[in-house]
């Protein structure tokens, strides 16, 4: 006998979340922990749509990591602002991209954020500050983007998360080093712990 | 299924956004498209013989770079060759994974091919140095990234394209590893680009 069709969606809807030590499993409530109350997914002045609103909550994590960069690139933080430097630049691509994909389909994009809205920023005062609070700042990005491919419509926006994803798991790895921590410690990347 | 066919039908179940400027794939999946119905990608249907196709050509692909990095770990000095170990390990994780999402999806996981037709297929034969190793085990990331991002919108069930999304970071972050090894201290080598597409590879691993 086969199993109910509201069983066999949630069994489905399960595939691959469990299979993998760290698989993703981000839950959109992540986003204000480092962005604040604006930007989180579903919490949108523009709800044209799911893809709108993924976009929005993508770029405000974009937005706050350029913010995040900037603002290491010029403390004076020796290496660590090179990298802020290096990492920053791709990150304001990212944030190009989707803002530009956003108005495509008749969205506005989000303020970028001040500093003051970026729970923990203003403490950042050494290198090792600025590279922990990278860490955190590229695992909930990823985390982000993974929880956007499983609700994205647009062939082209999950193409375009999906390398950009992949660019934030560059980055971590980055980062991983400069902590002097393993740069891959667990398959695949789900960006759910601040490792 | 006529293959050619297949690749040339649109991945317009939903609404498809036009000229964003966007990276965008320079043609099919040399590997991952070679399945799946053509009704697949940001689509409203769940089809769960599509999906299970394509966990099964990424098991396919993950299994080749298990043999492919076998035989890099040992072309490693001490040093290196812990990362590449480690490497091996994640793609051994991947072709496991990726066997219970086939059988979970109702089908059948491919097995592993011979080692003696994975050193013909990937040309092993021709690695002899860590210089070596580590272009090839670049080459075989690069074409592992190209083919999961090419199936992440072809896939029906979003938890798995998150799935294949993950998976594709980590070869991107593989890279960054054997970036690492290759370029020590220039962080600009391991993300040189802001979009991380992969390569299309002309391997025929099936």
């Amino acid at each position: 006998m086969s199993e109910p069709s509201a069983t066999r969606v949630t069994r489905r809807d399960a595939l691959g979340a469990g299979l993998f030590a760290g698989a993703a499993a981000l839950a959109a409530a992540a986003a204000p922990a480092l962005i604040g109350a604006r930007g989180a997914f579903a919490q949108s002045e523009d709800t044209s749509g799911t893809d709108s609103e993924l976009l929005i909550g993508l770029i405000g994590f974009e937005q706050t990591a350029v913010l995040a960069y900037a603002t290491a690139a010029n403390a004076g933080l020796g290496a660590a602002s090179k990298l802020a430097t290096l990492l920053g630049r791709q990150e304001q691509e990212h944030a190009d991209a989707l803002i530009a994909a956003l108005k495509e389909i008749g969205g506005t994009a989000p303020s970028p954020p001040r500093v003051e809205d970026v729970p923990g920023l203003t403490e950042v005062g050494s290198a090792e500050d600025f590279l922990s609070f990278a860490l955190d700042l590229e695992n909930q990005q990823l985390a982000a983007y993974l929880e956007a491919n499983k609700q994205l419509g647009s062939a082209e926006l999950l193409t375009t998360s999906s390398q950009i994803a992949a660019n934030e798991g560059q980055h971590l790895v980055i980062v991983r080093q400069a902590l002097g921590v393993d740069p891959i410690p667990a398959p695949p990347p789900s960006g759910s712990g601040n490792v | 299924m006529n293959l050619q066919s297949h690749l040339a039908a649109p991945l317009d179940r939903r609404r498809f956004v036009q000229g964003l400027g966007l990276t965008m794939l320079a043609g099919p999946p040399a590997l991952l498209a070679a399945c799946g119905s053509d009704d697949t990608s940001a689509s409203d249907t769940i089809d769960e013989a599509s999906d299970a196709r394509y966990a099964n050509a990424a098991r396919t692909l993950e299994l080749a770079m298990v043999a492919g990095y076998t035989r890099v770990v040992a072309l490693l000095d001490p040093a290196a060759a812990a990362s590449g170990d480690r490497i091996l390990t994640h793609e051994q994780q991947h072709a496991a994974g990726l066997a219970a999402v086939v059988s979970d999806l109702g089908g059948t996981p491919v097995a592993a091919k011979s080692a003696a037709a994975y050193e013909q297929i990937l040309g092993l034969a021709a690695l002899k140095s860590q210089s070596d190793a580590l272009r090839f085990a670049g080459d075989l990331e690069q074409m592992a990234i190209y083919s999961y991002i090419a199936a992440v919108p072809r896939l029906t069930i979003g938890e798995l394209r998150s799935t294949f999304t993950s998976i594709a970071t980590a070869e991107a972050e593989h890279t960054s590893v054997l970036r690492g090894i290759e370029f020590p201290g220039d962080p600009a080598k391991q993300s040189p680009v802001a979009f991380v597409t992969g390569t299309k590879s002309a391997l025929k691993l099936q």
